[in-house]
């Protein structure tokens, strides 16, 4: 066993005193005296200070140019410098959940449901399969989605900040969220409500607002669209008939349209969905 | 440091084994009360994760100073260098490709640029390892 004066790893300090340990060392083990601190070794020694000085300086001079490149970019375009680092950060940390991988990774040894927790960590480093990350919904798929988790959606109840009204006197045949599709037989996302009633039933508009879209469509036949104060619109769908046009104002109750069983609908019934920017909420709260 | 080469071999295994221990008891102690604020678990993941970072067997690593002296002891310094520089390449080749296939199954990049990183000590020191045979 070699005890004594230890000798550093190799590379892990590559500066002057390792140098001069090291000599030593293999001098001591080697059993010669008196060369090691001879004026070859001090020779040796004299120029790695100044090349590790200037080496030093040249690093420091290039990270601030770099600095202030960033910086100065940052301050005359700052929209473009958005854009990108805006496209850095998605690519730093879209693909892995880095909160729900460490939490994982806790759980593991905390010893509650461990496997799962392994599996969790492993679905939040690599991915999953089946989640996909959606940043337009057409408007044809907002009705019925295959295997897409509900990005743009709010479950629960907000204060819409003004009066409304049900849009159809009629039955609750089918709620808003997971649901086996009628038409597809599998379990999809359902956007809105589903209210059954009778063919030519009056729809009523939810509340005050523009109607913004009166169009067809192959699933959801024939739909209105109407936009409200807040950025809250709502949708009806599958009507027989529609009695309003786009770019007229209508008040809480206003008939606009009759209830039908256009595009693809198993019955008389209107779909109705509540919209705020882009995010779906359960029109539930709000039809009684 | 300033102080090298003075710690004897045991001492200096103690002082690389403290910061893993200290890590691997905290995920321990903060994973056990994660039932009760859920918090603790994301912070007992990272003290976990972190520890067993550093006990990777690669310079200058933790794991990989342990490695070193405890060869370094056993046998002698000259022998200990061999024997962590082909450990190290061979373990920071091993996760340069896990990091790889992790990268391509859709994960993040940032293990494949940590464990590149983790490729420069070993490559150094095969590198200095064969000039010193040659020269």
């Amino acid at each position: 066993m070699t005890r004594g004066k230890r000798v550093a790893p190799v590379s892990a300090r590559p500066d002057p005193r390792a140098a001069a340990a090291r000599a030593a060392a293999m001098a001591r083990a080697r059993s010669v005296r008196g060369t090691v601190r001879g004026s070859r070794e001090e020779a040796q020694l004299q120029p790695k200070p100044r090349r590790r000085k200037s080496k030093f300086l040249v690093q420091l001079v290039v990270s601030a140019t770099v600095l202030l490149c960033v910086v100065a970019a940052k301050i005359t375009m700052p929209d473009i410098t958005a854009k990108y680092s805006g496209e850095v950060l998605r690519l730093m940390g879209e693909e892995t959940d880095f909160v729900a991988a460490f939490s994982a990774a806790g759980r593991a040894i905390g010893g509650e449901a461990a496997g799962e927790a392994i599996e969790e960590l492993c679905i939040a480093v690599f991915g999953s399969d089946t989640v996909e990350i959606s940043t337009t919904v057409d408007r044809t798929d907002a009705v019925y989605s295959a295997d897409t988790t509900p990005e743009r959606v709010e479950m629960q109840q907000q204060i819409l900040g003004f009066d409304y009204v049900c849009p159809v006197e009629g039955e609750l045949s089918s709620s808003f969220g997971y649901r086996d599709h009628p038409m597809a037989g599998q379990e999809r996302f359902h956007y809105g409500l589903d209210l059954s009633a009778e063919e030519g039933a009056v729809i009523r508009a939810f509340a005050d607002g523009t109607v913004l879209a009166v169009a067809e469509s192959t699933e959801l036949g024939k739909y209105v669209e109407v936009v409200h104060a807040n950025g809250y619109t709502t949708l009806y769908a599958h009507c027989s008939r529609i009695n309003a046009s786009a770019g007229q104002s209508v008040k809480a109750g206003d008939p606009i349209a009759e209830v039908g069983s256009t595009g693809d609908a198993t019955g008389n019934h209107l779909h109705f969905e509540l919209c705020c920017d882009g995010t779906y909420l359960n029109p539930i709260y709000y039809v009684v | 440091m300033t102080v090298e080469g003075q710690l004897s071999y045991p001492k200096e295994m103690a002082l690389a084994a403290a910061g893993p221990a200290v890590n691997l008891l905290l995920a321990v102690l903060l994973s056990h009360f994660g039932t009760r604020w859920e918090l603790c678990y994301l912070f007992g993941g990272v003290h976990l994760v972190l520890g067993l970072f550093n006990l990777l067997p690669i310079l200058p690593l933790d794991g990989g100073m342990l490695l070193w002296n405890t060869a370094a002891w056993c046998i002698e310094p000259y022998t200990a260098d061999r024997v962590s520089a082909i450990v190290g390449l061979f373990a920071a080749m091993l996760l340069s490709g896990a990091a790889l296939w992790m990268l391509l199954c859709g994960g993040s990049p940032f293990l494949l640029i940590a464990t590149l990183g983790l490729l420069r000590v070993p490559l150094q020191q095969i590198g200095l390892v064969k000039l010193r045979q040659t020269g």
